[in-house]
């Protein structure tokens, strides 16, 4: 009871404060989502945040599934190792695309009882629907291409980064009409824009869906420097060379002639 | 809490975890009297660095460490310009084709493998033969006897028949300049690579194969140090754009107080006592980085091109 209070509270007072409320009605119901923050700054500081999310469904009984997915996609080469006598080395090459940097899945109950597999695809949830979208090219190395390897290899990698989660049954609905739950964004998130959809499905029918947006900037000095070491590799590689010896000769200063 | 986002390695560090490792290194390096360069990246790729970062920002903290000793050296007429700018230019024609040969390897995703084992290979070799040294020496000195000195070496006499001969007079030798030229190539190749100042293979080759005299060696190898460094560092920006100046920063912070610290601990203990315990923290290393190479890897899939900033 008392968390319901907390939760209605922190409800009423984030509508009142007109934070971002995008909703979207599909037929006559009306879904309404709202998050803490819609935008996200690395600093010096940063080590990751955590945005909540908040929701009334539309309709009793019904299940809550939410997505999010970055717009930033991956364009990346991936190495497989492979035992190369006594050694784990790299054996085989691979190029992919057309598969998301970020990508979460939360939902109130299991996956496969919310969703039929139509319905799961339409709406790319899941990470069967992934593997299936992800283009996959072998560069290096002898075929044949190992798709369930690679990808399983990739999911591995992102989820130690917590950039790639499914974790069902996180969402909690109260008094089956008001739900909420948290994205961690992780350290690893790099900038861009970050979709978050939330979708409101009963009986294996979508009832409702809304947009939220989440943007990820880096700000300051961390800003300036990851530009100028990304597009002006020369004056910053002189730039490092002059606060070095500039540092180091300040320091050798204070110790009388440096520690080496 | 305390910690620190690093722009280009693109990830949060704890600021108290990179002082203790750039104040161990530097410790250590006030001790035995070594860079340290060659501790320090393996360190940090140990705690989730990307190789190339750790290298290049390794790279970057030793022109900051290296610049106040080389002053120092160069006013108390230790160092030898002559020499140092032969393995200086040396060093600057390796370092820009080690620089080249990281972005191969990276884009050939075997560029973890090939530092690994190149770290495998010279903290064994070195660490061997330092802990084996010790060894002796300390039973030497149980039996009372002086440890012998190197004079002119088998080495130093076939490189005077050389062509190109050159007089160094602040060494006070007579050699081919092909040969420090050589040696400068190979340490600015292994700078790129692993992110090493190459002290500890340059001043031993100085002294026992070039035949310079101790002071000397190390004032010169400083101060080329400095600008081969300083090369791979700019090289490393322009092309792989993974030199963290932050993360240098910190580094060379967590080094300075280190050193202090190292230089007044070696007054309490004996140079062989010394020796055998870098040696052992050397192999050390060097054992956990061969069992990262042997054993099955957790993940059998990796991104191809570690490092930040893409």
């Amino acid at each position: 009871m008392k968390r319901l209070i907390i939760i209605s509270l922190v409800l009423a007072s984030i509508l009142s404060m007109s934070l971002s409320i995008k909703a979207k009605e599909l037929g006559e119901k009306e879904f309404v989502t709202v998050s803490t923050k819609e935008q996200i700054n690395i600093d010096l500081r940063y080590s990751g945040d955590r945005i909540y999310f908040f929701g009334t469904v539309p309709e009793k009984g019904a299940d809550v599934v939410v997505k999010l997915i970055s717009s930033a996609t991956e364009h990346t080469k991936l190495t497989q190792k492979g035992k190369v006598g006594l050694f784990w080395m790299g054996t085989k090459q691979y190029e992919i695309s057309n598969i998301p940097f970020m990508y979460k899945i939360h939902s109130s109950g299991k996956l496969n009882s919310i969703l039929t597999t139509t319905l799961a695809k339409e709406l790319g949830i899941g990470y069967e629907i992934l593997k299936g979208n992800m283009e996959l090219k072998l560069v290096k190395g002898e075929a044949p291409e190992e798709r369930d390897i690679v990808f399983d290899g990739f999911v591995k990698m992102k989820e130690k980064d917590n950039l790639y989660r499914i974790a069902e049954q996180r969402i909690k609905i109260t008094q089956e009409r008001v739900f909420q739950h948290y994205f961690t964004f992780p350290q690893k998130a790099k900038e861009g824009t970050y979709k978050i959809i939330s979708y409101v499905i009963k009986g294996g029918k979508l009832l409702a869906m809304s947009n939220d947006t989440v943007v990820i900037q880096k700000v300051g000095m961390e800003g300036w420097l990851t530009r100028m070491a990304r597009n002006y590799g020369l004056a910053y590689g002189i730039m490092a060379v002059i606060v070095a010896v500039s540092a180091g000769l300040l320091v050798g200063l204070i110790f009388k002639g440096g520690g080496h | 809490m305390f910690n620190i986002f690093l722009p280009v390695a693109n990830m949060s560090v704890n600021l108290f975890l990179i002082l203790g490792i750039g104040g161990l290194v530097g410790f250590l390096s006030g001790l035995f009297g070594v860079g340290g360069g060659f501790l320090l990246t393996p360190l940090m790729m140990m705690i989730g660095i990307p190789p190339a970062v750790a290298a290049a920002s390794d790279s970057c903290q030793i022109v900051a460490a290296g610049s106040s000793g080389a002053l120092a050296h160069k006013r108390m007429g230790n160092v030898d310009m002559k020499m140092g700018i032969t393995i200086l230019l040396g060093g600057i024609v390796g370092g820009t084709i080690g620089v080249q040969a990281v972005k191969y390897l990276r884009e050939l995703g075997n560029f973890e493998f090939a530092i690994k084992a190149v770290y495998v290979l010279m903290l064994g070799l070195v660490g061997g033969i330092m802990f084996l040294e010790s060894l002796r020496t300390l039973r030497k000195s149980r039996e009372g006897e002086s440890s012998t000195e190197f004079s002119s070496t088998k080495f130093s006499q076939l490189f005077t028949r050389l062509p190109f001969q050159v007089h160094f007079k602040r060494a006070g030798i007579q050699t081919s300049i092909l040969f420090p030229f050589f040696i400068g190539s190979s340490v600015g190749f292994l700078a790129a690579l692993m992110g090493v100042g190459g002290g500890f293979i340059m001043v031993p080759t100085m002294i026992y194969i070039i035949g310079m005299p101790t002071v000397v060696a190390i004032g010169t190898d400083l101060f080329q140090i400095v600008f081969t460094t300083a090369n791979v560092t700019l090289m490393q920006a322009m092309v792989n754009h993974t030199v963290d100046i932050e993360l240098a920063l910190i580094l060379l912070c967590g080094s300075t107080i280190g050193a202090q610290f190292g230089a007044r601990a070696t007054k309490r203990l004996r140079g062989e006592q010394i020796r055998i315990l870098l040696a052992l923290i050397v192999l050390t290393i060097m054992i956990k980085l061969l069992v990262d190479l042997l054993i099955t890897p957790g993940n059998l899939i990796g991104l191809s091109k570690v490092g930040g900033g893409h």
